[in-house]
């Protein structure tokens, strides 16, 4: 898919006609007529009101997707705003308004009246129009503020007939950065593990964020575990269990090529790539302890990175890729425990409750999410780096494997809830879950990919 | 002697292990005073150690046994009662307590058994395969499977069994003998499988 | 005031320099109505010359007059009826002494007569005493010839004389001319002088005019301010009852709720935001301007406050109308003492 970027940022739509005043041009007159009140008005005692403001709203935000006008002489037509706005919608964070609801129809700024909208008590409208040819149309759209009267985004993307989702994920990216601030994560993929009933086919699956167009990547017979996305989004790491026991192989997600980690087919588990995409970090077994070694992806001799005669497992590279984190049951239990990637001390970073496992670093924030155990209750804590505390964000009572969408306002995780096991897709800023469900088999140890544009 | 008295340790170890684990609520074992807990890595160098004075593994755990129970039978693998409880005949699954890698007593003639068939057939190997149940983190319950795995290569070998002869493996959580999300299914999941491999 | 004070100065001025007070003797620096003094050299000037020439008059007459003097020199109390009087006197003097003039012609005239009527009478006797000697004749002619040479000098000296009363004719004459002269110019004097104090008059009317609109806009300005603070105290009595009634403390937690239930930013309050936003509210508690006076966040967080607000917008009405304020300040968060 070519992107095109034509306008960003504010812009006001050209040509005046039918633009509602601004805020900028109604504020003057408005001013005028406050000063001549205000002559009128004797009441001059106290300067203003002090109010504080104490909180705010959990509330998903009224937006409206209008269905994108079909200028395109042949062909069916696609339907774009559909896809954008379940996206949005997915994320809790918005409710959008259904389009039998919808009066008018328009497909930019200036045609629209925003009383209309105020009335329906929308927020942000979406418009836009799809012209050019069926193989290669353009999609044209615009972001509205409604209660600001202004033009929030203007963009021109170019898109192709195989790409017309891919497309419709790329525009509810650029509305959701618009709306929320932190950059959208509908363009990202998935990996996880299909386990079909009977346990007779493990398969290693690629798909969209929204679950859509699953690919597999990997059938097998024998176990699947742990996929690990290359910071780029082209490799995979994973465990299989083919030779009969744990091993890490590394695969080209686009060809399916792939090779063991280790040349000496050592048994291994848990990989986790550096941020640089040059290591991996993985949990290898050697008498039946396990620790956290470095392997260079490039082959040569791994390094050990902790030496204690308890489980270590479950490794994660900090960004900036000096810290290793991973679980250790050195104390009670197992917890987080963090050491200097060039090997050290290792420090312990989780204190509440006796069952913290399987870190991984929220991109951008000082937050661990972990697995935390709590009266026999499985669930996906989010732990605070500084204060040491920690939010349950799942009921369980059987959650594992939770792992960021690159963004850091989502993580999906294997849910093992009382009605069976699927993916749990969590939506941190508004609380909300999803869940993702195969036809048949259970789904399970998922692994939100990075950015690919 | 010397090897007499390791392998003594080892199995008081393994019953102290056992101890270890009836401190969760969750178990059926009895409380009962012992040593204080070993982990995998003191067992490991005992593991170790025993794997040098393989050869008299029948004698020494016989002498162990008669501390316990009835006389054994003199045929390896066999009880009291003349029944297989070793060998490929044997009892070939060992369950565990919940997030435990100590072999409960009740294991003690049963390992004892498969130790000395082994021993008596030294060509013979056996692949130790280690399993949890789906609590907890895939990864962990990995390397739980592979101490439940060690737990047992241990045992048999300070019980007669040769190093060479043993091969443990861990599945995890990945090849749960009882699909289920209760306790029922959960505890027959908790195992080490001992898989007599056919040459 | 300052206005008012330059009228005032204004108007001063116009007094000090009023138009037809051009007397260059005139002291720009005197004090108030100076004009009288150019008035009285004026008619002092005029009263001294006349003076002066009644007095000259009078010395050539040989009459001496000191009250001229006194009045001349005096020249204060000098009015319209006394220079009349002064003409009159002059003229009376002036009769009499033609008359005793004419009276001595008369006289001269008499003896003249009666000279030649002796010569009649010795013409007579000569003409009886006839041939008698023309030595007589002679003398007689001689003494006719002296007599006529005498005549003949005092007719000369008759009309010196009669020459000399008509220059003094005109000579009074010209006096008079000059005290109508005089009269007339006291008179532009006059209606020069009244037309300054008509000037002076309306110029100080019209100072005190501005003085009582001044003191007039000033009064009402105090009844304004008095009714005004009148007003205000009693609002402000009403807003301290609402104050401690605990209405208006309900009033700002209606608004507070409302604006909180409309703030909505998608990511929940990041951490560490701060935020002072100064409202502007119209009579109908709607928002009007909003402006951030303090702000830490994003683009983002600022549009998500700002909608908060305009979706808040109208705010809930004050419980009196007294709790209304035009401004209103809304802070973000509550523990921040330092503000």
């Amino acid at each position: 898919m070519k992107l095109r970027y034509v306008v960003g940022g504010k812009v006001c739509p050209p040509g005046g006609e039918g633009v509602p005043p601004s805020t900028r041009t109604r504020r003057p007159r408005s001013r005028a007529l406050c000063l001549a009140i205000l002559a009128l008005l004797p009441l001059a005692a106290s300067a203003q009101l002090d109010i504080v403001i104490t909180r705010s709203t959990q509330r998903a935000i009224p937006i409206a997707v209008v269905p994108f006008e079909w200028r395109v002489t042949l062909g069916l037509p696609y339907d774009f705003a559909e896809i954008v706005e379940a996206d949005l919608e997915r994320t809790g964070q918005f409710a959008p308004r259904g389009r039998e609801t919808m009066i008018t129809r328009p497909t930019r700024f200036s045609e629209m009246r925003l009383t209309n909208w105020r009335i329906m008590d929308v927020e942000a409208v979406l418009v836009g129009h799809v012209s050019g040819t069926e193989a290669n149309p353009t999609v044209e759209f615009e972001l509205v503020d409604v209660y600001a009267g202004e033009s929030l985004l203007v963009y021109r993307l170019q898109s192709s007939r195989d790409a017309f989702r891919a497309t419709a994920h790329r525009i509810a990216d650029l509305v959701y950065e618009q709306l929320t601030g932190a950059r959208g994560m509908f363009s990202t993929r998935l990996a996880y593990v299909q386990v079909t009933p009977g346990r007779e086919e493990f398969r290693l699956i690629v798909a969209d964020a929204d679950g859509q167009n699953p690919i597999v990547v990997l059938r097998s017979t024998d176990p699947i575990m742990s996929p690990s996305w290359s910071p780029d989004g082209a490799y995979l790491a994973y465990v299989s269990f083919e030779a009969g026991y744990a091993e890490v192989f590394v695969q080209e997600v686009a060809t399916g090529q792939r090779r063991p980690l280790s040349p000496d087919r050592t048994s291994a588990s848990a990989p986790a790539w550096s941020p640089d995409g040059r290591f991996l970090a993985v949990a290898r077994n050697v008498n039946a302890n396990s620790d956290i070694y470095i392997y260079p992806i490039d082959g040569g001799s791994p390094r050990r990175l902790t030496r204690h005669s308890a489980t270590e497992t479950e490794p994660e590279f900090s960004p900036d890729g000096e810290r290793v984190y991973f679980t250790s049951d050195r104390g009670i239990g197992p917890q987080v425990y963090v050491v200097p990637a060039r090997g050290g001390q290792a420090q312990r970073v989780s204190f509440t409750g006796s069952y913290n496992a399987r870190p991984r670093l929220q991109p951008d924030r000082n937050q661990i999410a972990v697995v935390h155990q709590q009266d026999g209750r499985f669930r996906i804590g989010l732990m605070d780096l500084r204060d040491e505390s920690l939010r349950l964000l799942t009921d369980g009572p059987l959650d594992e494997s939770p792992s960021f969408a690159p963004n850091g306002r989502a993580l999906i995780f294997g849910a093992g809830t009382t009605a069976g096991r699927g993916l749990g897709v969590y939506f941190i800023d508004s609380g909300v879950m999803r869940l993702l469900r195969a036809p048949e088999g259970i789904l399970r140890e998922p692994a939100w990919g990075p950015y690919e544009n | 002697m010397k090897s007499l008295t390791t392998q003594n340790a080892c199995l008081l170890i393994l019953l102290a292990l056992t101890v270890a684990a009836c401190e969760t609520s969750d178990t059926a074992a009895q409380p009962e005073p012992g040593p204080e807990p070993v982990d995998s890595g003191a067992a490991t160098a005992a593991g170790g150690a025993t794997a040098a004075g393989a050869g008299s593994g029948a004698i020494a755990s016989g002498t162990v046994i008669n501390r316990e129970g009835p006389p054994v039978a003199s045929e390896p693998g066999r009880n009291a009662s003349g029944d297989w409880i070793g060998g490929p005949q044997g009892t070939l699954v060992i369950y565990f307590d919940y997030d435990r890698s100590s072999i409960r007593e009740e294991y003690s003639q049963v390992l004892q058994a498969h130790g000395a068939w082994l021993a008596a057939n030294q060509g013979q190997t056996v692949r130790l395969e280690g399993h949890a149940d789906e609590r907890g983190t895939p990864e962990y319950n990995l390397a739980l499977g592979s101490r439940r795995a060690n737990a047992v290569t241990q045992a048999l070998t300070a019980l007669g069994a040769a190093g060479a002869q043993l091969n443990a493996v861990s599945f995890g959580e990945e090849r749960p003998a009882a699909e289920g999300a209760d306790e029922m299914a959960w505890s027959q999941n908790r195992r080490v499988e001992l898989v007599y491999e056919t040459n | 005031m300052d206005r008012l004070k330059a009228l005032i100065e204004r108007v001063a001025r116009s007094l000090r320099t009023g138009p037809g007070v051009r007397s260059p003797g005139a002291n720009p620096n005197a004090p108030p109505l100076p004009m009288l003094r150019p008035c009285s050299w004026s008619v002092g000037g005029h009263a001294a010359l006349m003076a002066f020439l009644l007095i000259g008059f009078a010395t050539r007459i040989q009459t001496d007059e000191p009250a001229f003097g006194t009045i001349a020199i005096d020249g204060v109390v000098l009015d319209d009826e006394a220079v009349q009087r002064e003409i009159q006197r002059l003229d009376e003097l002036e009769r009499a002494a033609v008359i005793e003039r004419e009276q001595e012609v008369e006289r001269l005239l008499e003896k003249i007569e009666e000279q030649q009527e002796r010569q009649r009478q010795q013409e007579q006797e000569l003409s009886a005493l006839s041939s008698q000697a023309e030595q007589a004749r002679q003398t007689l002619s001689e003494q006719q010839a002296e007599a006529s040479r005498q005549l003949s000098a005092m007719q000369q000296q008759q009309q010196t004389e009669r020459e000399r009363l008509a220059q003094v004719e005109r000579e009074r004459q010209e006096e008079e001319e000059r005290a109508r002269a005089a009269e007339a110019e006291r008179q532009a004097a006059e209606a020069e002088r009244q037309r300054a104090e008509e000037q002076t008059r309306r110029l100080a009317e019209e100072a005190e005019a501005a003085q009582r609109q001044i003191e007039e806009t000033e009064r009402r300005r105090r009844e304004a301010e008095l009714a005004e603070r009148m007003r205000r105290e009693m609002a402000e009595e009403r807003r301290n009852e609402a104050i401690e009634s605990g209405q208006l403390d309900e009033y700002k937690a209606r608004i507070r709720q409302r604006i909180e239930s409309n703030w909505s930013p998608p990511g929940g309050i990041p951490k560490g935001l701060r935020w002072v936003v100064l409202l502007d509210i119209l009579p109908g508690n709607e928002v009007d301007g909003i402006r951030f006076e303090a702000f830490n966040g994003t683009e983002t967080d600022r549009r998500y406050i700002e909608t908060a607000i305009r979706r808040s917008s109208p705010l809930p009405a004050p419980p009196i109308p007294e709790l209304f304020e035009r401004q209103m300040r809304l802070r973000y968060p509550p523990t921040e003492a330092g503000e």
